[in-house]
């Protein structure tokens, strides 16, 4: 058949398989289009099935030797990388962007130093704009930095450890497949099941301790004739809660334990504990008097100590007021004296104060209110990380062309040797 | 034999990391593509295999439940169940 002569041919329906086995060029169909809905093309051949069969076997086959040939590269490059050890002494920015992202402060190029380097160049986009880098850093074991951003090698929390590259440690048969895994499927789930009860308990237990007495206050003052109505039902709400509370292991109350719990939600709920009992009945019901029995930890000195409402806000509005939001303003050596930062703070205390009213906002000092040691204000990595990263990635592969490190002795080496590649080593400032 | 410079390592591996690091990436959209194809004993040792690579980024693009609904053992055991 003439696949340039469509005379006679009714385009609409299936082609005849005559023209389909013409059409089947390698390289333009490479396999059968099975029947469909609108079948243009098809056909049941039995010798265009087997042809077709082959090409998708080999096709794996193929696909299957070149993954051969990738892990034995991968295999290959991580056996004569291991033992890597480039020394940094000639170059301080190279010796300090590798002390910096080296757990260890070492300053010489290694193999876990390319790969720190490596995980922060391919996975900052993700650290900085896929995942919160507050939450980031609250699920890291790492340490704040300036109290602005994530330490370089901190790539061991959770929220990236999946795409770490590394063993997974939380699944042994992946490493060792004569080691069953410890924990099974059932185990997980019960374990989820048991934690979502004690979460929802813990709530539970919060808005009981916590809510009650203040939504009480609020209503009555607010709207009499309503909390005549509503008051009654929330009681038989809060009692079921309270009820409830009674078959729960551990009874919430909160205490200085409570308070100094290195978790997320204690600090956050202090906080805003603090800061809407402070602010919201005093901005609204000017009667209102804070309870004198209720009593809040704040920080001092490093210490937890116990205040009383009213203690805590006779001092609200001493509370400094916040800085012109201007550039010029913004202490850069706040912010780990990166402009970029100051820029960031200075547009999220822009948000912020849209959000909360440009007026008469006061702003809250966190360090007495014992978070700002636990919260971070971090923005992910730094800037320094990834020039860090790139300096360390560039100068190793500058020694790897260069050949002042090779082996003059090598005859394999002699025509590297013949001369350094000018300017190669001097990588500069990045 | 393996010949390395006075910093411990081979420079070949080095410059040819990268380039590795690309055909990995490759090869594992290639073994993606035949699992939608055809699902035999090679297929799945491709994703035995991606499961085991030390980069998990491969798993999480094309061993996540959503993936698998393209390839054929994925079918297949949505038509089962």
């Amino acid at each position: 058949m003439d696949i340039n002569n469509f005379e006679g041919i009714d385009l609409g329906k299936a082609l005849p398989p005559e023209l389909v086995k013409d059409l089947l060029v390698e390289g333009r169909v490479s396999f059968e289009f099975k029947p469909t809905d609108a079948p243009n093309i098809k056909s049941s051949s039995a010798d265009l099935d087997e042809v077709d069969q082959d090409r998708v076997d080999n096709l794996v086959n193929d696909i299957k030797n070149t993954e051969d040939l990738i892990k034995a590269l991968e295999d290959a490059n991580a056996a004569n990388l291991i033992d890597m050890n480039i020394s940094t002494a000639g170059n301080p920015r190279v010796a300090a962007a590798a002390s910096n992202l080296n757990p260890d402060g070492n300053p010489n190029i290694t193999a876990e130093t390319l790969d720190i380097a490596d995980n922060i160049i391919n996975l900052t986009h993700l650290a900085t704009q896929g995942f919160d880098p507050i939450l980031l850093a609250l699920t890291g074991d790492g340490s704040i930095i300036n109290g602005n951003f994530v330490n370089c090698n901190e790539l061991t929390n959770a929220a990236i450890a999946a795409l770490k590259p590394g063993a997974d440690l939380d699944n042994p048969a992946i490493d060792n497949p004569e080691v069953p895994p410890t924990k099974t499927t059932e185990d997980t789930m019960e374990l989820f099941w048991k934690k979502l009860a004690e979460t929802i308990k813990f709530l539970f237990l919060v808005l009981w301790w916590e809510n009650i007495w203040g939504r009480v206050i609020s209503m009555a003052v607010c709207d009499p004739l309503k909390t005549l109505v509503a008051i009654p039902t929330d009681i038989m709400i809060m009692s079921i809660l309270w009820v409830f509370s009674f078959f729960t292991k551990e009874k919430y109350k909160p205490s200085k334990e409570n308070a100094e719990a290195n978790g997320f939600l204690t600090p956050v709920l202090n906080r805003f504990k603090i800061w809407a009992l402070c602010t919201f009945p005093k901005m609204n019901f000017k009667q209102y008097k804070p309870d004198p029995n209720q009593t809040v930890f704040v920080k001092e000195n490093d210490k937890m100590v116990e205040k009383s409402m009213v203690e805590f806000c006779k001092s609200a509005p001493h509370l400094p007021p916040c800085p012109p939001k201007t550039n010029t303003e913004v202490d850069p050596q706040t912010l780990n004296s990166d402009p970029s930062a100051a820029q960031l703070m200075n547009t999220m205390d822009q948000i912020s104060a849209k959000v909360s009213g440009e007026g008469d906002r006061t702003c809250i000092d966190v360090g007495n209110m014992g978070v700002s040691s636990v919260t971070p204000n971090g923005f992910g990595f730094p800037p320094q990380c990834m020039q860090d990263a790139v300096a360390v990635r560039n100068y190793a592969m500058s020694d790897a062309l260069n050949g002042s490190s090779y082996n003059y002795n090598d005859s394999r080496y002699a025509m590297a040797s013949q001369g350094d590649i000018a300017g190669v080593r001097d990588v500069g400032p990045v | 034999m393996i010949l390395k410079t006075n910093n411990g390592y081979v420079p070949e591996s080095l410059l040819i990391r990268y380039k590795v690091e690309k055909m990995r990436e490759f090869v594992e959209y290639e073994k993606f593509q035949a699992r939608m194809l055809v699902d035999n004993e090679t297929t799945r040792q491709f994703k035995v295999n991606t499961e085991n690579h030390p980069n998990k980024m491969y798993k999480l693009r094309f061993n996540n439940m959503r993936a698998n609904k393209y390839t054929v053992a994925g079918r297949q055991d949505a038509t089962v169940a």
